[in-house]
């Protein structure tokens, strides 16, 4: 929880960087390339944390991390304020967060869209424009298919999971008619 | 799963009438950041509510316990191997209920209601919330209807009412759960129906108790809820409330019911438990701040209701384990400042053989005298003084030196008090056989006695009467009260047993 709380701290503070010099999406293509780049070297970040190991040794992996993905200064700078800080552990919860952030700052609202058929472009239009107008916002859409569903759409935006397929029906209906509440 | 056929036709009509509201369910979701030890921490649910029940799938509810600005704190309900990081939670926007109603006396369940004796499920449609505020004060009604326990040292001294909440305290072994299950068993055949929650306790013990109850008749009127040690914390820190929610709807009823928390030390224990996981500081003995208010809302919920809104009542008996009989600790004193008095047991005279082990200096009764009736007013009031210038006295005469003819007196008194008010287990006792015991005893009859023969005289007295003069518990329990002729007679039927009985002794 500490680290859902630290991972905050320094996301809000590089958007508020980023977005000062108009370079959130430079940011956020650097964090891309990063995150790759731990992708391949899993211990990366617990070694770039590590007290036993030398600060200048640390910094100097960064160093060569930062040449390598050429990542530009002020994401470079914060990597090795994290490095000096001994927060790289954190990382991929500030990436994250940070993403969370600039989408939020910027409007942009992640909607999960599940149904039970695939769904046409038409129709993908028609629900990002609904979208768009219900909760005046930029909707970028995830489409999966779940033949499960039966019918209907499930439609997850915000945390909150809209549900008006046909088997979350039946599930109503079953728990009315046996009348168990609870379960 | 039964389907009643007429009651689908209705559900179908509901169904059409409101077919455009009902097509989407909306439900809030979160994840799971961490779980561990019966506690789980999730992020999203950004407007779950205090003690709401929160739904894992796999049918693995939790209550969100601590609402922070990040994640919510749950403790988990039921078989929690298989939340997993990264899974997904629901709010179900509900406090947690369980079944209450006539189905289900004569069960044993478990905190969520679901049954433990393999006699099938439940038959009961009602469900009730866990957690309710207490009624106020305009509901309420003062304490006034006896709740007998059918146990001498408790009716004559420490007597109980209706709606009151009495702590029995004492040591392991002292015989705590004794008392509450001859209260239990004294309530057959009246209008009381018992609760009996065990939390925390061994699930032999709560065999031992059910089999007892069983044994004695006492079950068809009884529910027992039992979340034993080996059930998580957080089914052992629901229980006492799920137990009063039970207790509630006879109450809502008009009807009277008797609670009994076995015992709230260990519920304290749990409820510490699931605290200091979900991080919240601890204070004194390490229990969270919150600890006094886990007890309090809970006691309150006893209460005496007023005739106009139906006169129920439920009567608390909370049991707490005492070490090495401090009760400055910091739950009994939490408890005993709560409750409307506490039955004292010791060891020290458990070990002496006098059972129950009451200490009568100690116990008292806050609001119960009220509900005592006339006759054992009438008779007991003089018992609480003779005993303690009995113990006091006897404190001195260890000494051995000599004793004047009046301190010689009311040692013999006291000793034969004593032994009045000694009590075997499962045999609770009607009150007019209290009241006409410790006339025995208190009015002097029974002095010239050896101390050993009190309990056999008392027996063989109380058959007589049954057998020889029915009239006069009869007047007792009608009266509720003793006029100066019942006794009279009571008197001479007491010198008539008494001469054969001395020559029944002489054979």
């Amino acid at each position: 929880m500490k680290q859902l709380r630290l991972a905050k701290r320094y996301a809000r503070v590089l958007l508020d960087l980023a977005s000062e010099r108009g370079a959130v999406d430079e940011v956020k293509a650097d964090i891309k390339s990063l995150e790759g780049y731990i992708a391949n070297l899993r211990p990366f970040p617990a070694f770039l944390s590590d007290a036993k190991i030398s600060e200048d040794k640390r910094s100097e992996a960064m160093t060569e991390a930062t040449a390598l993905l050429r990542l530009r200064p002020l994401f470079a700078h914060f990597c090795q304020v994290l490095v000096v800080r001994r927060r790289f552990v954190v990382f991929p919860a500030i990436a994250a967060m940070f993403r969370k952030l600039a989408d939020l700052r910027d409007g942009y609202v992640r909607v999960k869209v599940v149904s039970a058929e695939t769904l046409s472009d038409a129709e993908k239009d028609a629900l990002r424009a609904g979208f768009a107008a219900k909760f005046n916002c930029k909707p970028v859409c995830e489409f999966t298919v779940k033949p499960e569903l039966i019918g209907g759409l499930q439609v997850e935006i915000n945390n909150v999971v809209y549900d008006n397929s046909i088997s979350a029906r039946l599930d109503t209906m079953r728990r009315k008619l046996t009348g168990n509440s609870q379960r | 799963m039964e389907i009643n056929p007429g009651e689908i036709g209705t559900i179908l009509r509901q169904q059409i009438l409101q077919y455009g509201e009902e097509r989407q369910s909306i439900k809030e979701k979160g994840e799971v950041l961490q779980v561990g030890d019966g506690v789980a921490l999730c992020s999203g649910l950004e407007n779950c509510m205090a003690g709401e029940l929160l739904s894992f799938g796999h049918n693995v509810f939790g209550i969100a316990l601590n609402l922070e600005p990040d994640y919510v704190g749950v403790v988990l309900l039921g078989n929690f191997e298989v939340i997993k990081e990264g899974g997904e939670v629901t709010r179900t926007g509900r406090i947690i209920e369980v079944p209450v109603g006539e189905g289900m006396l004569g069960r044993v369940v478990d905190s969520l209601g679901q049954p433990l004796d393999g006699k099938g499920p439940v038959s009961t449609q009602n469900r009730r919330r866990i957690e309710i505020i207490a009624p106020g004060i305009v509901k309420r009604h003062k304490v006034s209807q006896p709740l007998q326990t059918g146990l001498k040292a408790i009716d004559s001294m420490t007597p109980i009412g209706r709606g009151q909440r009495e702590l029995i305290i004492g040591d392991r072994q002292t015989g705590k759960t004794a008392i509450a299950i001859d209260t239990i068993i004294n309530q057959k055949g009246g209008d009381v129906v018992c609760i009996y929650v065990a939390v925390g306790q061994k699930r032999s013990s709560v065999l031992q108790v059910v089999q007892t109850l069983e044994e004695h008749g006492a079950m068809p009127y009884t529910i027992v809820v039992s979340a034993s040690a080996s059930e998580a914390a957080s089914m052992q820190y629901i229980a006492p409330y799920s137990g009063c929610a039970m207790a509630e709807y006879f109450l809502d009823k008009g009807q009277h019911a008797l609670i009994i928390y076995d015992d709230l030390s260990k519920h304290a224990v749990a409820y510490r438990e699931i605290s200091l996981l979900l991080r919240r500081p601890p204070g004194r003995e390490a229990y969270p701040g919150d600890v006094f208010y886990l007890h309090s809302r809970l006691l309150e919920r006893a209460c005496k209701l007023d005739e106009k809104y139906g006169g129920g009542s439920i009567t608390a008996l909370p049991i707490i384990e005492t070490k090495a009989g401090d009760v400055s600790a910091y739950i009994p004193t939490n408890v005993i400042s709560i409750t409307d008095g506490q039955i004292y047991l010791e060891a020290d005279l458990f070990n002496k053989n006098v059972r129950p082990a009451i200490n009568v200096g100690i116990s008292v009764s806050r609001v119960g005298g009220d509900a005592q009736i006339k006759a054992m007013k009438k008779v007991a009031g003089s018992l609480r003084l003779d005993l303690a210038q009995y113990r006091s006295l006897a404190a001195f005469a260890q000494f051995g030196s000599d004793l004047d003819a009046a301190t010689v007196r009311q040692l013999t008194r006291g000793e034969r008090l004593v032994e009045i008010l000694k009590q075997d287990q499962y045999e609770p006792m009607p009150v007019e056989n209290q009241v006409m015991a410790i006339f025995c005893g208190t009015g002097g009859f029974i002095d010239d006695l050896p101390a050993n023969s009190v309990g056999r005289f008392q027996k063989e007295f109380l058959e007589y009467m049954a057998n020889r003069h029915p009239e006069i518990p009869e007047a007792i329990r009608k009266s509720k009260d003793m006029d100066d002729t019942t006794k009279a007679n009571l008197g001479e039927a007491i010198k008539t047993f008494k001469s054969t009985y001395r020559a029944a002794e002489a054979d």
